[in-house]
């Protein structure tokens, strides 16, 4: 009794497990997979015509989509940044649009998705259309990733022709109103959205819109100038850009109007009448025994200027050795009693700052030189912008002098001053 | 009842409430598992009611009732000795040993601040299970048990040998339990129990026994919710755990735990009065609840407040449209499975560099849902010295000595990708937070890793809590008065050591911390005046103080190792006195009783909605203060017929105004710091501070027997959230708006009854017992009694009524029937 008694007992012991274990669902079959259909492709272009159709030949402000249409369009921007939100902007080959989605999240930029129209609502909310009630999960696709759109180069005017609607663009040499300086993007502490004007040197505005939830929206708007990458928006009559991340802000110039003076001779310490001797400058004839002069009038003004009287010249005056970085230059001139003579800015990267600067190689660079009647005075005449970023690192600039046997005429010099922006 | 009201005027002591308060952020945590309380055949039996402790803890247990409102954790619970609470929260898991009914059916039950034999003990008592394998009814024990709870179908056998002629003595059991849907829809059950004892009498006075057990078990979990969700749903069990997929039921709360234990225990009569029991033990194994994750989708949480009708107030027409799919869309009112392997299928994501390899591009399609698994894995080893000595016939000393080394593995694995490919492992609460590519990593050593079923990802700590304690207690029994004294000393460390550098803790995540140490003491004295042989009385006071818990002490033990300010000893200090009479035909005890808990800590962690992350909560300086009577009483009617009655009624309060330290998981910057909760004056909440049952039962002398039971459960409040009750929720209050009273007011629970009937029958033929018992709970079918609610953490103050209550439902009708078989 008591052996089977315990054979019993292991038996049941052993067999329990087994015999109960499959009632239970422990691994679940995978439910099968549910393709979304594509069904006829179509542009958002040809979305947009279907929308001016139903307008005007159905009169009714939006269209429901009922069969299955679809798009394939590259994310250009997402709602992750916080600007935008249960949102995204999507662009194919020919146009842009806006995706209003039933969540938050889930779709990245640089995705390529396909896109199932049916059931969706194409709709015009404040001037822009969008599609309505986008599920990620029910209507999207995704066919690849990093797909990212390059943006267009395009200037604020060209927002303003409404080609752009919904794409990525970029905007160069723009910066923020002087009024909006000082600001964040947005109101973070309250949330709230705001608006900031960006100008570009013609001064046309457009807005830069953004949301109090956005990441950035408690950074200080840069003060700088240079190009911002964002999705063109609109609300009713107004065009408005929201940008993805400060990253693809970069204003890294001077504002319009701003230089960093790097090099800066007025020649207020010149000696009247005597050759230009200032430390680290060049003062060199190489052909004839021109100077350029001090003029030092208390009353008046300080400059440097060289009179040639009819004999054959050629003179020098070469600023101090200059570590250039992307730098521009400008100076005033004036002309006397023109008769041949003419000055030149030029520029060398060989020279070694104590020779015969004919031992270099000189290059002349574009500006606005001053120009003079035969007898009598021209007047005082900016140079303009001088550009200078292709001589980034050490050179020399210098003012060069010339006059052919006859030849002669006054050159005047001053505020020589190189820059960056 | 009346006598308790005349008793106990408990109602006329409460004080004024605070004007403005916090609450307590746990969840509440029901004292016995519903399986110990349907589980036992016996549980019925109320033949031991006296002890007011075995009616609270069967018959009011589903009302969520703990004696004198304590937590679980001051309840001691041995086996052969070995304390067996868990080291990281102090609380007492019966599941552990789950489905093993006869194998841990000898007990020794000490309630309240008691002598005890074994253990010097916790405010609420001490129950030691005796596993010794002589220690068992010889024979075996064959039963099949049909129910409708948990689960419904148990299958159990026991065997036990008795002490044989060759010395050993040897006890099996084993069983099954399964439900393929439990009460709750939605649910399930599937355990295994096995149970092994083996002795060995080496000589006269020296024993050996080995016990090895455990309880494999998995189950689906129920789920809590709004009354908004209950009356969509029309079902007061509402589960928004499951959804279907494939068309089949699944769960995505599943708790699967197997921890087994062994104790070797070696019995020494070094003489006859004398006695050594000396104990190791060695407990290992997985634990883990499973639950959804999302990335970058919508909470997919049917009960989700955003899911819910309530959120479009203003809106009529997505209300209309959110009711209707609520009361008719079994879809949408429960999880989409189908949708969340659709969304995963085709969410082609490219992950740059990952693990932090260059150039280590990896395309797939990322997971937006998933089902992770929260580990918590225990590597423990215990040991216990017991001496008891019995000085002369009036007089026993008690004394051991115990420690404990725990290890608890915290992590969280990916348990099934749901047809995505991977899951990429970063904190997502972080990354929306600060953009910042290392700050939103969980693992710097790995960054932007991508994982898949089986990874560790997320958290991955182990807490440490060693902890050595030495008790002696003295007891002397005179003609009229009975004495007892005893003190413990204990020694607790604690520490983590983080596997995983975490981005927003890179210096303080990875590693040993410091170790937190405290040296605790305790003592505890009692005296039993006998006035004639049917009349005593008895008083008891204990003065302890109390190393806090790991749980407790770490502010965020899954992101960094910060403790909290000042982390000290709980002091509490406790005093009963009972009056207890016994004659024949009629016992009565009534006791009332006064405990103070001072120093307590209590830490909770919540998504914060308006904050977008995990929140911790840690109140410190919590005081708590516990008083009330408790009455139980028998009487014989005749020699078939017995009455009985058990009323407990207190008022568990808190007593100071605790500072609350609030900290984000995916922050360094702490919220707020020892900012004061008004709560004072609060309840606990959680449970019934009234209960009360009045039964009788009738014992055929031909082996049947039947009773029936009344119950009632009042004073009920839900638990508070600490937010709603700091000075700055209501700086932009003004003192006249009505809100502010809405938002003070602790809600009182409307209180319930309930009646059970049980019977049983056994029949003797030749060495064979054969028999059932039935028992049948709430009778009535009454499915509208709330037995717990809560405040949830997240508030709205510019909308109060924006995250509703939670409450829990006491079941309806519930049967258990137990056929056996005894040989």
């Amino acid at each position: 009794m008591k052996k089977s008694a315990y054979i019993f007992i292991l038996a049941a012991m052993f067999s329990l497990p087994v015999i109960f274990s499959s009632c239970i669902h422990n691994n679940f079959d995978e439910p099968p997979v549910n393709t979304i259909p594509e069904g006829t492709i179509l542009t958002l272009d040809q979305v947009y015509q279907i929308y001016q159709d139903s307008v005007f030949s159905l009169n009714k402000l939006s269209y429901k989509f009922t069969e299955d249409y679809s798009v394939r369009a590259v994310v250009v921007m997402d709602d992750k940044s916080g600007n935008i939100y249960k949102s995204a902007y999507i662009q194919d080959l020919t146009k842009g649009i806006n995706l209003h989605m039933l969540s938050s999240g889930g779709l990245y930029e640089g995705d390529s998705i396909i896109i199932n129209l049916k059931g969706l609502v194409l709709s015009e909310y404040a001037g822009m259309k969008q599609l309505d009630s986008v599920s990620v999960i029910k209507n999207i696709t995704k066919l690849a990733t990093q797909r990212d759109k390059e943006p267009e180069i395009i200037t604020i005017d060209q927002i303003n022709t409404g080609l752009y609607l919904c794409k990525l663009v970029k905007l160069e040499n723009v910066q923020f109103s002087d009024a909006d300086l000082g600001s964040t993007y947005a109101d973070a502490e309250n949330l709230i959205t705001m608006n900031k004007t960006l100008v570009d040197e013609n001064g046309q505005q457009v807005i830069v819109r953004t949301s109090g939830y956005a990441s950035f929206a408690d950074n200080l708007i840069p003060e700088g100038r240079g190009s911002m990458i964002a999705v063109v928006s609109k609300f009713n009559a107004d065009w408005q850009l929201f940008i993805r991340s400060t990253f693809e802000v970069n204003f890294d110039k001077r504002r319009f109007g701003e230089v960093d003076t790097v090099f800066y001779e007025g020649f207020s310490s010149c000696v009247n009448g005597t050759a230009i001797d200032f430390t680290g400058w060049n003062n060199i004839a190489v052909t004839g025994v021109l100077q350029w002069m001090g003029f030092n009038n208390l009353d008046d003004a300080q400059y440097t200027k060289i009179e040639g009287t009819g004999s054959e010249s050629q003179t020098y005056l070469i600023l101090p050795q200059q570590t250039l970085s992307d730098n521009k230059m400008s100076f005033r001139t004036r002309a006397g009693n023109l008769q041949g003579a003419t000055l030149e800015l030029v520029a060398s990267t060989n020279y070694d700052g104590v020779s015969n600067p004919s031992t270099a190689t000189w290059t002349v660079l574009p500006t606005n030189i001053a120009t003079a009647p035969t007898t009598g005075y021209g007047s005082w005449t900016e140079s303009g912008e001088v550009d200078l970023t292709s001589y980034n690192g050490n050179a020399y600039i210098a003012f060069r002098y010339n006059t052919q046997a006859t030849q002669k005429g006054v050159f005047m010099l001053d505020d020589i001053i190189i820059y960056a922006e | 009842m009346i006598l308790l009201s005349v008793l106990f005027s408990v109602a006329a002591m409460a004080q004024e409430t605070d004007t403005v308060p916090t609450g307590d952020p746990v969840i509440p945590v029901i004292t016995l598992t519903d399986t110990e309380l349907e589980g036992d055949s016996q549980a019925q039996d109320i033949s031991g009611l006296l002890h007011f402790t075995n009616t609270a803890g069967y018959t009011f247990g589903q009302a969520r009732f703990r004696i004198r409102g304590y937590d679980n954790q001051n309840s001691t619970v041995l086996m052969n000795g070995i304390y067996v609470n868990d080291a990281e929260t102090g609380r007492a898991y019966y599941s552990n040993w789950g489905g093993l009914n006869d194998a841990t059916r000898n007990k020794v039950n000490t309630s309240g601040l008691a002598f005890s034999d074994y253990s010097f003990g916790g405010l609420g008592g001490v129950t030691n299970i005796i596993t010794r394998a002589s220690e068992y009814r010889t024979g075996s024990n064959v039963s099949y048990s049909l129910a409708n709870k948990n689960y419904r179908n148990r299958v159990m056998v026991t065997h036990a040998t008795g002490m044989m002629e060759n010395g050993w003595a040897f006890t099996f059991s084993a069983s099954s339990r399964w439900a393929q849907e439990g009460y709750v829809k939605g649910t399930f059950y599937e355990a295994y129990a096995y149970f092994l004892a083996a002795e060995k009498k080496i000589n006269q006075n020296h024993s050996l026994n080995l016990t090895i057990f455990g309880a494999p078990t998995r189950s689906g979990r129920s789920g809590v919710s709004t009354l908004e969700a209950y009356e969509l749903s029309g079902d007061n069990f509402y589960n928004a755990n499951w959804g279907y997929q494939n068309g089949v039921m699944r769960n995505a709360r599943v708790n699967n735990y197997h921890q087994p234990r062994g104790i070797l225990s070696h019995y020494w009569t070094i003489n006859e009065t004398m006695k050594l029991t000396t104990s190791a033990s060695y407990m290992f194994g997985r634990g883990g609840t499973t639950a959804l994750n999302w990335y970058d989708a919508a909470d997919p949480r049917p009960d989700y407040y955003r899911n819910l009708p309530s959120y479009y107030e203003e809106d009529d027409f997505r209300y209309t449209y959110l009711e209707n799919l609520w009361e008719t869309d079994e879809n949408y009112r429960q999880l989409n499975w189908d949708m969340f392997y659709d969304a995963n299928r085709k969410n082609l994501y490219t992950v740059e560099n990952e693990s932090g390899i260059t150039g280590n591009d990896v395309t797939g399609n990322r997971a937006m849902f998933m089902i992770e698994e929260r580990r918590n894995d225990i590597n423990r080893f215990d040991f216990s010295s017991l001496l008891s000595k019995e000085l002369n016939e009036n007089a026993k000393v008690v004394g051991g000595l115990t420690y404990m080394s725990n290890k608890t593995h915290n992590f969280k694995v990916v348990s099934d990708l749901l047809g995505a490919d991977w899951w990429l492992d970063i904190d997502q609460f972080a990354e929306r937070d600060f953009k910042d590519d290392y700050i939103m990593q969980s693992n710097l050593d790995t960054p932007d890793k991508v994982v898949t079923e089986g990874d560790i990802f997320g958290y991955d700590y182990v807490s440490n809590t060693n902890k050595a304690d030495v008790f002696g207690q003295v007891e002397y029994k005179l003609s009229k008065l009975d004495f007892f004294g005893g003190i413990d000393l204990s020694y607790t460390e604690f520490w983590r050591t983080g596997n995983m550098r975490n981005g927003k803790f890179p210096i303080n995540s990875y590693g040993n911390s410091a170790k937190n140490q405290f040296y605790n003491y305790a003592a505890k004295a009692g005296v039993n005046y006998k006035i004639t042989g049917r009349n005593f009385v008895l008083l008891n006071a204990a003065y302890l103080t109390r190393a806090p818990y790991f749980r407790d002490a770490y502010i965020s033990p899954r992101t960094r190792d910060n403790v909290v300010d000042n982390l000290e000893s709980e002091k509490i200090m406790s005093g009963d006195i009972s009056y207890y009479y016994r004659s024949p035909k009629f016992q009565a005890k009534i006791t009332g009783y006064y405990t103070e808990f001072q120093n307590g800590i209590k830490n909770s962690s919540f998504y914060h909605e308006v904050l977008n992350t995990f929140v911790n909560y840690v109140m410190t300086d919590v005081d708590k203060l516990h008083y009330g009577g408790e009455f139980g009483a028998e009487a014989k009617l005749s020699s078939t017929i017995t009455m009985t009655c058990a009323a407990g009624y207190g008022r568990y309060l808190y007593n100071s105004r605790p500072n609350v330290t609030i900290a984000q998981d995916n922050s360094s910057e702490v919220l707020a710091e020892n900012v004061v909760v008004y709560i004072k004056n609060y309840h606990l909440g959680g449970m019934p501070e009234l209960a009360a049952s009045v039964g009788g039962k009738y014992t055929h002398p031909k082996y049947w027997n039947i009773g029936v039971k009344a119950n009632y459960f009042g004073e009920s409040y839900v638990t508070l959230s600490p937010e709603q009750h700091t000075a700055e929720t209501f700086e932009t209050f003004v003192a006249e708006d009505p809100q502010i009273e809405s938002i003070l007011e602790q809600e009182k629970l409307d209180p319930g009854y309930t009646f059970d009937i049980w019977g049983g029958k056994s029949w003797k033929i030749k060495e064979y017992t054969i028999g059932f018992t039935l028992s049948v709970n709430n009778i009535l079918n009454n499915i509208d009694i709330i037995t717990n609610g809560y405040e949830q953490f997240r508030f709205d103050k510019t909308e109060i009524d924006k995250f509703q209550n939670k409450y829990y439902y006491m079941y309806g009708r519930s049967y258990f029937l137990n056929v056996y078989l005894r040989f």
